[in-house]
Protein backbone atom coordinates (compact mmCIF):
# COMPACT_ATOMS: atom_id res chain seq x y z
CA UNK A 1 0.00 0.00 0.00
CA UNK A 2 1.53 3.41 -0.56
CA UNK A 3 1.86 5.75 1.58
CA UNK A 4 -0.32 9.40 1.50
CA UNK A 5 1.78 12.35 2.38
CA UNK A 6 0.31 15.13 2.64
CA UNK A 7 1.03 18.49 0.49
CA UNK A 8 3.26 21.14 1.93
CA UNK A 9 1.76 24.77 2.07
CA UNK A 10 4.14 25.88 -0.66
CA UNK A 11 3.13 22.94 -2.89
CA UNK A 12 -0.33 23.92 -2.82
CA UNK A 13 -0.07 26.83 -3.52
CA UNK A 14 2.04 25.97 -6.77
CA UNK A 15 -0.98 23.82 -7.33
CA UNK A 16 -3.33 26.94 -7.54
CA UNK A 17 -1.33 28.44 -9.50
CA UNK A 18 -0.89 26.02 -12.43
CA UNK A 19 -4.72 25.48 -11.72
CA UNK A 20 -5.61 29.40 -12.36
CA UNK A 21 -4.25 29.06 -15.73
CA UNK A 22 -4.62 25.08 -16.13
CA UNK A 23 -4.07 24.74 -20.02
CA UNK A 24 -1.04 27.38 -20.56
CA UNK A 25 2.99 25.66 -20.19
CA UNK A 26 4.45 27.86 -16.98
CA UNK A 27 8.06 28.98 -16.97
CA UNK A 28 9.72 28.96 -13.20
CA UNK A 29 10.63 32.39 -12.78
CA UNK A 30 7.05 33.43 -13.19
CA UNK A 31 5.73 30.99 -10.89
CA UNK A 32 8.10 32.00 -8.39
CA UNK A 33 7.57 35.52 -8.96
CA UNK A 34 3.85 34.74 -8.98
CA UNK A 35 3.35 32.65 -5.80
CA UNK A 36 6.54 34.74 -3.94
CA UNK A 37 8.57 31.63 -3.77
CA UNK A 38 12.66 31.42 -3.70
CA UNK A 39 14.17 29.05 -6.64
CA UNK A 40 15.68 27.18 -3.99
CA UNK A 41 11.86 25.62 -2.47
CA UNK A 42 10.58 26.03 -6.34
CA UNK A 43 12.83 23.57 -7.77
CA UNK A 44 12.81 21.16 -5.51
CA UNK A 45 8.65 21.16 -5.77
CA UNK A 46 8.82 20.82 -9.42
CA UNK A 47 11.23 18.38 -9.30
CA UNK A 48 8.88 16.26 -7.03
CA UNK A 49 5.34 17.21 -8.24
CA UNK A 50 7.09 16.39 -12.17
CA UNK A 51 8.91 12.66 -10.89
CA UNK A 52 4.96 11.88 -9.41
CA UNK A 53 2.99 12.87 -11.96
CA UNK A 54 1.50 15.97 -11.54
CA UNK A 55 2.77 18.12 -14.15
CA UNK A 56 4.44 17.65 -17.10
CA UNK A 57 7.05 19.71 -18.46
CA UNK A 58 8.96 20.34 -21.73
CA UNK A 59 11.84 22.18 -23.76
CA UNK A 60 10.19 25.29 -25.52
CA UNK A 61 12.01 26.41 -28.87
CA UNK A 62 14.03 29.99 -27.67
CA UNK A 63 11.59 32.85 -27.79
CA UNK A 64 14.60 35.12 -28.82
CA UNK A 65 17.67 34.81 -30.71
CA UNK A 66 20.63 34.33 -28.40
CA UNK A 67 18.76 32.57 -25.56
CA UNK A 68 18.44 28.96 -24.96
CA UNK A 69 15.53 26.30 -24.83
CA UNK A 70 12.96 27.05 -22.09
CA UNK A 71 11.48 24.48 -19.71
CA UNK A 72 7.73 24.84 -19.40
CA UNK A 73 5.43 22.94 -16.96
CA UNK A 74 1.78 22.55 -16.40
CA UNK A 75 -0.71 20.01 -15.01
CA UNK A 76 -1.34 16.61 -15.96
CA UNK A 77 -4.94 14.98 -15.04
CA UNK A 78 -3.87 13.35 -11.57
CA UNK A 79 -2.43 16.87 -11.14
CA UNK A 80 -5.54 18.35 -11.92
CA UNK A 81 -7.19 16.55 -9.85
CA UNK A 82 -4.99 16.53 -6.72
CA UNK A 83 -4.76 20.57 -7.06
CA UNK A 84 -8.94 20.41 -6.94
CA UNK A 85 -8.66 18.11 -3.90
CA UNK A 86 -6.64 20.56 -2.05
CA UNK A 87 -8.25 23.86 -3.41
CA UNK A 88 -8.66 26.03 -0.45
CA UNK A 89 -11.46 27.85 -3.13
CA UNK A 90 -13.43 24.55 -3.77
CA UNK A 91 -15.85 23.01 -1.18
CA UNK A 92 -13.56 20.84 1.48
CA UNK A 93 -13.84 16.70 0.22
CA UNK A 94 -13.00 14.43 2.99
CA UNK A 95 -9.61 13.32 3.05
CA UNK A 96 -7.55 15.94 0.66
CA UNK A 97 -5.80 14.06 -1.68
CA UNK A 98 -2.07 13.98 -1.09
CA UNK A 99 1.20 13.00 -2.95
CA UNK A 100 1.89 9.23 -3.16
CA UNK A 101 4.98 9.61 -4.55
CA UNK A 102 6.65 12.88 -3.50
CA UNK B 1 29.62 41.44 -13.69
CA UNK B 2 26.40 40.12 -12.37
CA UNK B 3 25.38 38.28 -15.25
CA UNK B 4 28.09 35.93 -15.51
CA UNK B 5 27.94 35.35 -11.43
CA UNK B 6 24.75 34.28 -12.01
CA UNK B 7 25.74 31.35 -14.78
CA UNK B 8 28.28 30.40 -12.40
CA UNK B 9 26.06 29.99 -9.73
CA UNK B 10 23.86 27.81 -12.06
CA UNK B 11 26.96 25.98 -13.30
CA UNK B 12 27.72 25.39 -9.25
CA UNK B 13 23.90 24.22 -8.72
CA UNK B 14 24.01 21.63 -11.54
CA UNK B 15 27.52 20.67 -10.20
CA UNK B 16 25.72 20.52 -6.23
CA UNK B 17 22.77 17.95 -8.01
CA UNK B 18 22.86 14.42 -7.39
CA UNK B 19 23.18 12.57 -10.50
CA UNK B 20 20.13 11.85 -11.04
CA UNK B 21 18.78 15.01 -11.16
CA UNK B 22 21.30 16.78 -13.23
CA UNK B 23 19.32 17.50 -15.66
CA UNK B 24 17.25 20.43 -13.64
CA UNK B 25 20.82 22.30 -13.45
CA UNK B 26 20.31 22.97 -17.18
CA UNK B 27 16.54 23.82 -16.24
CA UNK B 28 17.82 26.49 -13.87
CA UNK B 29 20.69 27.76 -16.26
CA UNK B 30 18.46 28.34 -18.68
CA UNK B 31 15.61 29.77 -16.74
CA UNK B 32 17.89 32.21 -15.30
CA UNK B 33 19.00 33.34 -19.18
CA UNK B 34 15.46 34.73 -19.39
CA UNK B 35 15.71 36.83 -16.37
CA UNK B 36 15.67 40.72 -17.60
CA UNK B 37 17.43 42.02 -14.33
CA UNK B 38 21.10 41.09 -13.54
CA UNK B 39 19.98 41.38 -9.92
CA UNK B 40 17.33 39.34 -9.61
CA UNK B 41 19.10 36.89 -11.86
CA UNK B 42 21.68 36.46 -9.28
CA UNK B 43 18.91 35.85 -6.54
CA UNK B 44 17.40 33.31 -8.54
CA UNK B 45 20.63 31.40 -8.95
CA UNK B 46 21.17 31.54 -5.19
CA UNK B 47 18.15 29.71 -4.89
CA UNK B 48 18.62 27.81 -7.72
CA UNK B 49 22.30 26.68 -6.04
CA UNK B 50 20.23 26.14 -2.41
CA UNK B 51 17.97 23.91 -4.22
CA UNK B 52 21.09 22.12 -5.30
CA UNK B 53 22.22 21.42 -1.78
CA UNK B 54 18.27 20.60 -0.82
CA UNK B 55 18.44 17.84 -3.61
CA UNK B 56 22.29 16.80 -2.21
CA UNK B 57 20.96 16.03 1.18
CA UNK B 58 18.16 14.52 0.14
CA UNK B 59 20.11 12.38 -1.91
CA UNK B 60 20.29 8.74 -0.71
CA UNK B 61 23.52 8.11 -2.25
CA UNK B 62 25.06 11.10 -0.84
CA UNK B 63 23.65 10.13 2.58
CA UNK B 64 24.76 6.84 2.73
CA UNK B 65 28.12 8.09 1.28
CA UNK B 66 28.26 10.49 4.39
CA UNK B 67 27.38 7.87 7.08
CA UNK B 68 29.85 5.26 5.37
CA UNK B 69 32.63 6.99 5.44
CA UNK B 70 32.40 8.74 8.97
CA UNK B 71 32.31 5.38 10.46
CA UNK B 72 35.32 5.03 8.89
CA UNK B 73 37.05 7.75 9.70
CA UNK B 74 35.78 7.59 13.24
CA UNK B 75 37.57 4.00 13.24
CA UNK B 76 40.43 5.10 11.64
CA UNK B 77 41.21 7.99 13.99
CA UNK B 78 40.81 5.89 17.28
CA UNK B 79 42.84 2.96 15.38
CA UNK B 80 45.44 5.56 15.32
CA UNK B 81 44.93 6.35 18.99
CA UNK B 82 45.84 2.97 20.05
CA UNK B 83 48.62 2.70 17.89
CA UNK B 84 49.82 6.03 19.38
CA UNK B 85 49.32 4.34 22.76
CA UNK B 86 51.20 1.83 21.67
CA UNK B 87 54.21 3.13 20.24
CA UNK B 88 54.06 5.38 23.90
CA UNK B 89 53.92 1.86 26.30
CA UNK B 90 57.23 0.43 23.34
CA UNK B 91 59.06 4.13 24.02
CA UNK B 92 58.45 2.99 28.21
CA UNK B 93 59.77 -0.22 27.40
CA UNK B 94 62.83 0.76 25.94
CA UNK B 95 63.97 3.20 28.73
CA UNK B 96 61.69 6.11 28.74
CA UNK B 97 60.22 7.09 32.74
CA UNK B 98 56.89 6.22 32.86
CA UNK B 99 55.58 8.70 35.85
CA UNK B 100 52.32 6.21 36.75
CA UNK B 101 55.51 3.50 37.57
CA UNK B 102 57.62 5.90 39.28
CA UNK B 103 54.89 6.92 41.83
CA UNK B 104 53.70 3.38 42.28
CA UNK B 105 57.33 2.78 43.23
CA UNK B 106 57.69 5.61 45.87
CA UNK B 107 54.31 3.98 47.66
CA UNK B 108 53.44 1.58 50.02
CA UNK B 109 54.43 -1.78 49.57
CA UNK B 110 51.19 -2.66 48.26
CA UNK B 111 51.99 -0.14 45.55
CA UNK B 112 55.53 -1.83 44.92
CA UNK B 113 53.53 -4.90 44.20
CA UNK B 114 51.28 -3.54 41.91
CA UNK B 115 54.05 -1.59 40.38
CA UNK B 116 56.05 -5.10 39.98
CA UNK B 117 52.74 -5.98 38.40
CA UNK B 118 52.68 -3.29 36.45
CA UNK B 119 55.86 -3.82 34.71
CA UNK B 120 55.55 -7.51 34.11
CA UNK B 121 52.21 -6.84 32.40
CA UNK B 122 53.41 -3.75 29.88
CA UNK B 123 54.85 -5.81 26.97
CA UNK B 124 51.86 -7.83 26.80
CA UNK B 125 49.31 -4.43 27.27
CA UNK B 126 51.45 -2.63 24.73
CA UNK B 127 50.94 -6.02 21.93
CA UNK B 128 47.59 -6.01 23.04
CA UNK B 129 46.49 -2.33 22.16
CA UNK B 130 49.30 -2.23 19.51
CA UNK B 131 46.75 -5.03 18.10
CA UNK B 132 43.66 -3.57 18.54
CA UNK B 133 44.63 -0.37 16.73
CA UNK B 134 45.90 -2.34 13.79
CA UNK B 135 42.45 -4.94 14.33
CA UNK B 136 40.91 -1.59 14.45
CA UNK B 137 42.34 -0.57 10.74
CA UNK B 138 41.51 -4.25 9.35
CA UNK B 139 37.95 -3.25 10.22
CA UNK B 140 38.23 -0.05 8.98
CA UNK B 141 39.25 -1.19 5.78
CA UNK B 142 36.74 -3.89 5.26
CA UNK B 143 33.79 -1.63 6.24
CA UNK B 144 35.24 0.68 3.57
CA UNK B 145 34.78 -1.90 0.87
CA UNK B 146 31.85 -2.72 2.50
CA UNK B 147 32.78 -6.40 2.75
CA UNK B 148 30.39 -6.66 5.76
CA UNK B 149 31.16 -10.40 6.62
CA UNK B 150 35.25 -9.73 6.96
CA UNK B 151 34.08 -6.47 9.28
CA UNK B 152 32.13 -8.57 11.50
CA UNK B 153 35.32 -11.12 12.02
CA UNK B 154 37.43 -7.90 12.95
CA UNK B 155 34.95 -6.84 14.88
CA UNK B 156 34.89 -9.42 16.64
CA UNK B 157 38.48 -9.86 16.82
CA UNK B 158 38.75 -6.25 18.13
CA UNK B 159 36.29 -7.14 21.16
CA UNK B 160 38.32 -9.88 22.28
CA UNK B 161 41.32 -8.13 21.91
CA UNK B 162 39.84 -5.41 24.00
CA UNK B 163 38.57 -7.44 26.67
CA UNK B 164 41.86 -9.52 27.07
CA UNK B 165 43.86 -5.91 27.35
CA UNK B 166 41.00 -4.78 29.80
CA UNK B 167 40.83 -7.42 31.92
CA UNK B 168 44.59 -7.67 32.81
CA UNK B 169 44.08 -3.80 33.44
CA UNK B 170 41.84 -3.86 35.66
CA UNK B 171 43.58 -7.58 37.06
CA UNK B 172 46.92 -5.38 37.81
CA UNK B 173 44.98 -1.31 39.28
CA UNK B 174 40.96 -1.56 39.80
CA UNK B 175 40.01 1.96 38.66
CA UNK B 176 37.00 1.61 36.36
CA UNK B 177 35.90 5.24 35.83
CA UNK B 178 33.24 5.12 33.01
CA UNK B 179 33.99 3.45 29.40
CA UNK B 180 37.51 2.07 29.14
CA UNK B 181 39.04 3.57 25.89
CA UNK B 182 39.07 0.21 24.28
CA UNK B 183 35.49 -0.41 23.97
CA UNK B 184 34.81 3.43 22.48
CA UNK B 185 35.25 2.27 18.76
CA UNK B 186 33.49 -0.84 19.42
CA UNK B 187 30.78 0.85 20.44
CA UNK B 188 30.08 3.45 18.12
CA UNK B 189 30.43 0.60 15.12
CA UNK B 190 28.15 -1.31 16.98
CA UNK B 191 25.41 1.41 17.27
CA UNK B 192 26.51 3.04 13.65
CA UNK B 193 26.90 0.26 11.39
CA UNK B 194 23.47 -1.63 12.12
CA UNK B 195 22.01 1.58 11.77
CA UNK B 196 23.35 2.78 8.90
CA UNK B 197 22.40 -0.40 7.18
CA UNK B 198 19.29 -0.54 8.56
CA UNK B 199 18.29 2.99 7.62
CA UNK B 200 19.74 2.18 3.85
CA UNK B 201 17.76 -1.10 3.59
CA UNK B 202 14.75 1.13 4.97
CA UNK B 203 15.23 3.64 2.02
CA UNK B 204 15.58 0.60 -0.75
CA UNK B 205 12.42 -1.08 0.08
CA UNK B 206 10.75 2.43 0.19
CA UNK B 207 11.87 3.41 -3.11
CA UNK B 208 11.02 -0.13 -4.52
CA UNK B 209 7.56 0.25 -3.01
CA UNK B 210 7.02 3.76 -5.21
Amino acid sequence: MKRRRKLSKQAVKLLQAFLAQRVEWRHGYDLAKEIGLQSGTLYPLLIRLTEGGLLESEWQPAAKQGLPARHAYRLTQKGLAVAHANNKNAPQQSGAQGLASI
Amino acid sequence: MMRPLAMILCEFARFTLPKKRKAWGDVMKAETKYIGDDRAAVIYAVGCLFAGFKERAKDFRTCFFIGHWSVVAITVALALYHIHCAWRGMLVMWGKPDPLYEALLRGSSADRMVAAAYHDATPIIVSLIFGLGVMHLVAAYFFARLQLQNFVYAWIAALLVSVLAVVIQLSIIWNLNGLPAEFVALIIQLLAVPALLLWSNGRHRHSEQL
